[in-house]
Order: structure tokens, then sequence, then C-alpha cells
């Protein structure tokens, strides 16, 4: 049989269970373990996974610019490419081809400006980059009828044949 | 469907950013934290109780801290990873494990309809001025939408786009 009358307990401080005569800020904090709920430090695991996430951030702002020059290059020797000006494009298609070698879109882009601006030492080495990669097939045609053209311009013409 | 504790256990440092957003700002406004979670595997992943903010600015800060926090933090991870990935397929390992970091922080990056229900609670109800609360109508409002969105797996595509946009908009702006 429950009590029928229940003795009501004083307010207490829910951090330290002291009885409170007052709220704190309106909490039912005692003044002494407020100042402890403001500044409530990090658990550790915390603070370890914040420490990994801002050495990465750091190792991701390093390679920012690197980046981000490299995007803005191919968006300049696209656009340099459009406009007919290739000794420009190759300029900035190299910077990309430097910064990621194994890009194909990057040397490839840079073999078929370089032979369009004369470059034709550069194109070929471009060109023997690409051997045995995998592109889109518009990317492969395009590759492969400026080395088309270039092999024409290179090797000598058959005695009788037609220029 | 994938249950969501799955998808916030692959995401977990965007859950952990998420409550670290709310927690550096109570702490900046000097607001009492009686209780905080930075991740379990549980609805919600994670939580910041508080006391109540002592403006509607204040409120809105908390609130809305982890989506400016989240974004930022996950452009500025995943981009410089993005750029070799996705525009010239030259990624390294590494890259990747910065996309994925990156798009798990920047996909918590939504207020959670816990935010909206304290803001909503607190601008709302409380004794903010008429323009505090006309702004907060809208705002709660798309904190709902991208709360049913993220059924529809809104948030992912958010954390996808933050990390394939951002790039893409720098690129476009200083090329």
């Amino acid at each position: 049989m429950e009590s029928a009358t229940e003795e009501e307990s004083p307010p207490q401080c829910i951090i330290c269970g002291q009885p409170l005569d007052s709220l704190t800020e309106g909490l039912p904090v005692c003044a002494g373990c407020y100042p402890g709920l403001v500044d409530r430090p990090l658990p550790r695991w915390i603070q370890v996974v914040t420490a990994f996430i801002g050495l990465v951030l750091v190792l991701s702002l390093v390679q920012f610019p690197l980046s981000l020059s490299a995007g803005i290059a191919f968006e300049r020797g696209r656009r340099a490419e459009v406009a007919r000006n290739y000794k420009l494009a190759e300029q900035q298609y190299a910077i990309v081809a430097k910064r990621f070698p194994s890009s194909t879109l990057a040397i490839a882009r840079l073999g078929i400006v370089s032979y369009r601006a004369g470059d034709l030492l550069t194109a070929i080495k471009s060109f023997e980059k690409l051997g045995g990669r995998e592109t889109s097939e518009e990317l492969a045609g395009e590759v492969n009828a400026v080395a088309d053209a270039m092999m024409k311009k290179l090797v000598p013409q058959e005695e009788g044949a037609q220029p | 469907m994938i249950p969501g504790f799955l998808i916030a256990i692959v995401t977990f440092p965007g859950v952990i950013v998420h409550e670290l957003g709310h927690f550096i700002f109570c702490r900046l406004f000097k607001l009492p934290i009686l209780d905080v979670c930075f991740f379990r595997v549980g609805t919600p992943a994670g939580y910041v109780i508080h006391g109540a903010p002592k403006n509607a600015a204040q409120h809105m800060l908390i609130s809305f801290g982890p989506f400016f926090v989240n974004t930022l933090l996950g452009a500025l991870i995943a981009t410089p990873a993005a750029i070799p990935v996705i525009q010239f397929s030259a990624g390294k390992p590494l890259d990747y494990l910065l996309i994925w970091l990156g798009v798990s922080i920047a996909m918590h990056a939504f207020p959670s309809t816990g935010d909206a229900a304290s803001l909503w609670q607190g601008v709302w109800h409380g004794e903010a001025s008429f323009f505090a609360k006309f702004i907060t109508l809208p705002l709660v409002g798309l904190i709902y939408l991208g709360a049913l969105g993220s059924v529809f797996w809104l948030d992912l595509f958010y954390g996808i786009g933050v990390a394939m946009l951002f790039p893409k908009l720098l690129v476009a702006l200083f090329a």
C-alpha cells in the first residue's frame, strides 16, 4: 500500500545534489556548479577527434592552392583552346599535367594543343605517355586524329604521292 | 532502405562536428551546457542540451551554427581532393579519405528538427522582436523541409554538392 502523503523533498542541484535555496539563471543548479556548466570542457576523445580533423584540415589547406591553381589553369587552357590561342592553352595545360601527371585528360589536351601550336616535340612526348591508358571514346578519337595528322607531317611522303 | 544509425556510423565525423558547432556557440555566448552527446548509435545521433539563450540572435546562431561550420569545413576539406578526383581522374588514396571526410561533415550541416523546435520555442514563444519572429518562421520551415528531404537523401546530396560545386565555383571565379 502506498503512503498517503509523500513528503516533498526540497529542490536539489542536478550536478552535486546539494539542497537549493534558489535557481541559478533559471536552472536547478547551485552557484558553485553553474560556472562548471558554462566552462564545460570537451571530453578527451572529442579533443583527439578534433585534433585529427584539424590535422586533416591543415593537410587540405596545404594542398588547396596547388589543386585550385591546377583547376584554374585547366579552365584557362580550355578557354584559350576555344579561342584558338594554342600557345597559351599549351602553357596552361602544362601546369595541370605537371601537377597531375597521371591525368589522361590533362596530358591528352596538352598533346593536342601542343601539336596545334606547332610544338611537335611536346606533342610527341605527351602522346607517348598516353600509350595503354583508357579514356573516353571522344577524347581517344581526338587524340588519334591529331596523332595521325602529326605522323603525316613527320613521316616523309612516298614518292609520287600527292601532297 | 539503409537505417539511419548506419548512415550516422559511416559519417560519424559529421555528427561530431555538428554537435561541436552547437557546443562552440554555447561556449561563445557563455551559456550553461547541461548535457552533451557528441556521438552515439541512436536517435538522435548527438545532442547538446543548453540553458536558454539571452536573445533571438543567439538562438539562431546556436541553431544554425553547425550549418555554417559543417558546410565551410566540409568544403575546405573536400575541395583540394575533389579537383584531382572529379575533374582529372587522378586521385590518390588520401584524396578519397578527404572526400569522405568532407562529404560526411557537409551532409550533417542541416539543423535537426530538435534544433528547429528549440529555435521555435525560444524565439516564437519568447520575448523576441517581431522582426526576429518574422525571420524565424521561414527558417524553421526550411529546417523541417530539410528534415523531410533527408528521407530522400537530400543531406547526402547536399554533402556531395558542397564537395563538387564549391571547387567549380572557385575555379569559375578565379579562372
